[in-house]
């Protein structure tokens, strides 16, 4: 019996982005910024919004790639997919929700939920709108920086980050300028912290200076009062690395081949369809870094040198 | 540091301190009942582990390090499967013996195959087989100094008699209070369950293996009695003498030497409970849960194969 | 092969590896059953050590003689043959050693017509092998199967009875007369002797290096 896989929960969820509303950091740089060139009212062909999503210049937030090449390669189905969205002559479009929070739709748009509490919270909507046929995700701050390159002609300068962590006693999300160093947007912060981790709580880096830049796909700022350093143990045998992967993939047992010294690729199942999203590290009591494996099986798996060994 | 920042559910060493916590709860009853002896040898066996894993880890890493608790777990669980009557060094040179020869050639926790409390059980039951089946009556008077000589009047356990054929005098429910003839952890069978809820409910322990074992014990105390009585009955007596409950809920839930899938476990289980049961029924000792424990963790790496096969090809598909 | 001097160097080594560097019973784990199970007396592992000498270096002789000139399919079952030929009069010359040793051991002292250890030289080894060198192996072999032996018994009899040679053939008595203490002793030894051969090979190492 096959039941749709849920990742592993999280102990900090993404409500504070969710429910909060978004503030303007203040002491922005008011410098103007290089506007794209004037598209017509009316009949906006792909070509045209193509060129100007490439001159804004948008990062999709969700996986950190220019979305001009992403729309690109999607147009020119080198991927095997068809166009997505009005550049890319996508046939339907949906809006992946978190939680019970309504998203402004015109009704028109169909609404998947993907329950915030859940890591990786898109496995479960992927999975639904893989049973459509292909498909492509691209982030919300990506899809209103195209609306703000084709109507307003801006290119994109900003970007929201949420900032959360035990070390910050209010969470609150913030729409800052890109290059905005980290140190500015903690500035209002109150409270003790040690560490601040950019990107997500599973995947992010801690940031060595607080005056790194914010980047397109900083989504996140975890602000932490104790940087915890975990001991790791050798695998237990608990299996909630098997729970908590939404691909199908046994991280324990791929674990064990890798470290055999003779990794027999037949017994690496599905490790090629990992995506890296590190739901086995967290459920891992071990504290062992399951996904560092399972992505190194993959490419040994890629490779087809089925005499490499680990 | 490093990623994961923010993780959820215990860590292995969490896990471990929860079960050593429900060790410890185990200890008040015979504390209360035989005064400072089971704890006595209960802080001997302890520093004895703790002594041999600082060896073990001077040997092999040039310094002490001693990251987790699993010693801690060892000896307290050697302790439990002593009687209080025995004398000191017996669970402190079973443990030492244990750590020694079924957990410094392999390395840190996780990485043992045998349970190394099973090991130190067995080994006493080996080298010292009359101090490790000798139990004192409780009703009659006694005097157990915590580290000196012990004066009591010798009874037999109810697993022996059973062992005999033989229906025990004491009723089953007189059996569930830590009153009766037996090891220190092993005769308070609220307590043992009490503790077991909590490691369940903490996800310390699988609860599949406990279900799966106790199943299969009960299931063949029923339909195989060794006394003239119900089958009913039969499992009443067979599931609270002896070290049987106690084995099901800290020994063979141990997550480093059982199978790492859901049906792997419930296999084991069933395995670990019908070993003990053809133990106790033709084995030498009236006492098997040991050996059955060592026999099954033989087995855990031919289960996990076959249940990861099963998975992969019948189970689990990808998104 | 004709230079003494390079003959005995050889069967030196040879000897060298059969006793200590690849020890059949604790790198090679052959004929480790009768080590476990019955090596909890020094009298115990004498006498299976003299057997085992006995019964192997005359077979070992005989298929180093006749052994290329069996085929193949034959060689493991004429070897077992021969093995069975010589086993009476070893036991009979062990009797006359240790009186009433053989009686004792039982089926263990019976055991050795197939000791995996004895079949692997007789079978794998004498008929490829010059005399000399099947001299040399089988000896060390030998020497090497009673070293484990006696350390292994000595051990447990120590633990049992806390002397040596005192105790008596057959008189197991529970303990570490079981075999889990053989096989306990057996893998300290296989240890010591991995530690010895890693250290060879790195002061090989280094001398190539050089």
């Amino acid at each position: 019996m096959w039941k749709v896989p849920h990742g592993v929960k999280l102990e900090q969820m993404k409500r504070p982005s969710l429910e909060k509303p978004i503030a303007a950091l203040t002491g922005n740089d008011k410098k103007q910024e290089r506007g794209i060139f004037k598209l017509p009212e009316k009949k906006v062909s792909s070509p045209l919004i193509l060129s100007a999503v490439g001159q804004a210049g948008i990062t999709d937030e969700t996986d950190g790639r220019r979305l001009y090449d992403k729309l690109v390669l999607l147009k020119s189905g080198k991927t095997g997919l068809g166009y997505a969205a009005r550049a890319c002559g996508a046939k339907k479009t949906a809006a992946i929700v978190g939680g019970s929070a309504g998203c402004g739709a015109d009704g028109k748009v169909r609404v998947i939920r993907a329950d915030p509490s859940r890591y990786p919270a898109l496995a479960p909507a992927e999975c639904e709108l893989k049973r459509c046929g292909s498909y492509a995700v691209i982030g919300a701050q990506a899809c209103a920086a195209v609306y703000d390159a084709v109507k307003n002609r801006k290119p994109q300068s900003e970007t929201v980050v949420t900032v959360a962590g035990d070390g910050a006693p209010d969470w609150f999300n913030c729409r800052v300028k890109i290059g905005t160093p980290i140190s500015e947007v903690l500035g209002a912060l109150r409270g003790d912290y040690s560490a601040v981790v950019t990107g997500s709580s599973v995947k992010g880096k801690a940031a060595k200076d607080l005056s790194e830049p914010v980047r397109a796909d900083t989504r996140l700022l975890l602000v932490l009062k104790k940087a915890k350093a975990r001991s790791v143990f050798p695998c237990i045998g608990c299996g909630r690395c098997t729970a908590a992967c939404t691909q199908g993939i046994v991280p324990w047992a791929v674990l064990k081949e890798m470290e055999s010294g003779r990794a027999d690729i037949l017994r690496l199942p599905n490790v090629q369809r990992c995506i890296g999203c590190a739901a086995c590290n967290v459920a891992c009591p071990s504290c062992i870094d399951l996904c560092a494996a399972v992505q190194k099986a993959g490419r040994l798996k890629k490779s087809g040198d089925i005499y490499a060994g680990a | 540091m490093c990623a994961p920042y923010v993780k959820s559910g215990p860590s292995a060493s969490a896990m471990l301190n929860q079960t050593l916590a429900a060790l410890a709860a185990m200890l008040i009853v015979p504390t209360v009942r035989y005064g400072a002896r089971p704890a006595a040898m209960a802080v001997m066996a302890v520093l004895t582990c703790a002594a041999c894993e600082a060896f073990c880890s001077l040997m092999r890493y040039g310094k002490i390090r001693i990251d987790d608790s699993s010693f801690a777990v060892t000896g307290l669980t050697a302790v439990m499967l002593t009687p209080v009557n025995a004398p000191v060094w017996l669970p402190c040179a079973a443990c030492a013996a244990a750590q020694l020869a079924a957990k410094a050639p392999f390395g840190r926790y996780g990485r043992p195959p045998f349970n190394i409390a099973a090991v130190a059980g067995a080994f006493a039951a080996l080298c010292w087989p009359s101090e490790s089946f000798t139990y004192m009556d409780p009703a009659k008077p006694f005097t157990l100094l915590p580290f000196g000589a012990c004066e009591y009047t010798a009874a037999v356990s109810p697993a022996a008699v059973l062992k005999n054929g033989l229906k025990p005098d004491v009723q089953p429910l007189d059996m569930l209070w830590g009153t009766g003839v037996g090891a220190i952890g092993t005769t308070a069978a609220l307590v043992i369950a009490a503790c077991g809820l909590f490691l369940f409910i903490r996800r310390a322990a699988s609860l599949e293996t406990t279900v799966s074992f106790l199943l299969v014990c009960a299931l063949l105390a029923a339909f195989f009695p060794r006394i003239a009585c119900s089958p009913l009955t039969s499992v009443k007596y067979e599931l609270l003498s002896g070290s049987l409950l106690f084995c099901s809920v800290f020994m063979v839930t141990d997550p480093s030497t059982s199978p790492k899938t859901f049906a792997g476990r419930c296999v084991y289980g069933a395995l670990a409970g019908g070993l003990l049961m053809a133990v106790r029924y033709f084995g030498a000792f009236g006492q098997g849960a040991c050996f059955a424990v060592l026999l099954a963790d033989a087995a855990v790496p031919l289960i996990d194969n076959f249940s990861f096969k099963t998975v992969t090809v019948f189970g689990r598909r990808s998104v | 092969m004709r230079d003494k001097r390079f003959i005995r160097r050889a069967a030196g080594t040879i000897f060298a590896n059969g006793f200590l560097f690849r020890n059949p019973v604790v790198i090679g784990a052959l004929g480790m059953y009768q080590v476990v199970s019955a090596c909890y007396s020094l009298k115990n592992a004498a006498a299976l050590s003299l057997l085992f000498l006995l019964t192997a270096m005359p077979a070992g002789l005989v298929m180093c003689l006749i052994g290329m000139a069996l085929p193949d399919w034959s060689r493991p079952g004429a070897a077992l043959a021969v093995s069975a030929m010589f086993y009476i009069p070893a036991v009979y010359i062990l009797e006359a050693v240790l009186p009433g040793a053989a009686g004792s051991l039982g089926f263990a002292a019976a055991l050795m017509v197939c000791n995996s250890a004895v079949y692997s030289r007789v079978e794998e080894y004498a008929p490829s092998h010059v005399a000399a060198a099947v001299v040399a192996d089988i000896a060390g072999n030998s020497a090497g199967f009673a070293a484990a032996a006696c350390v292994t018994a000595a051990v447990r009899e120590l633990w049992l009875s806390g002397g040596l040679w005192g105790r008596q053939a057959g008189d197991a008595a529970g303990g570490f007369s079981y075999p889990f203490a053989g096989f306990m002793i057996l893998g300290i030894l296989a240890a010591l002797v991995q530690w010895i051969n890693s250290r060879r090979r790195e002061k090989y190492a280094e001398k190539k290096g050089r």
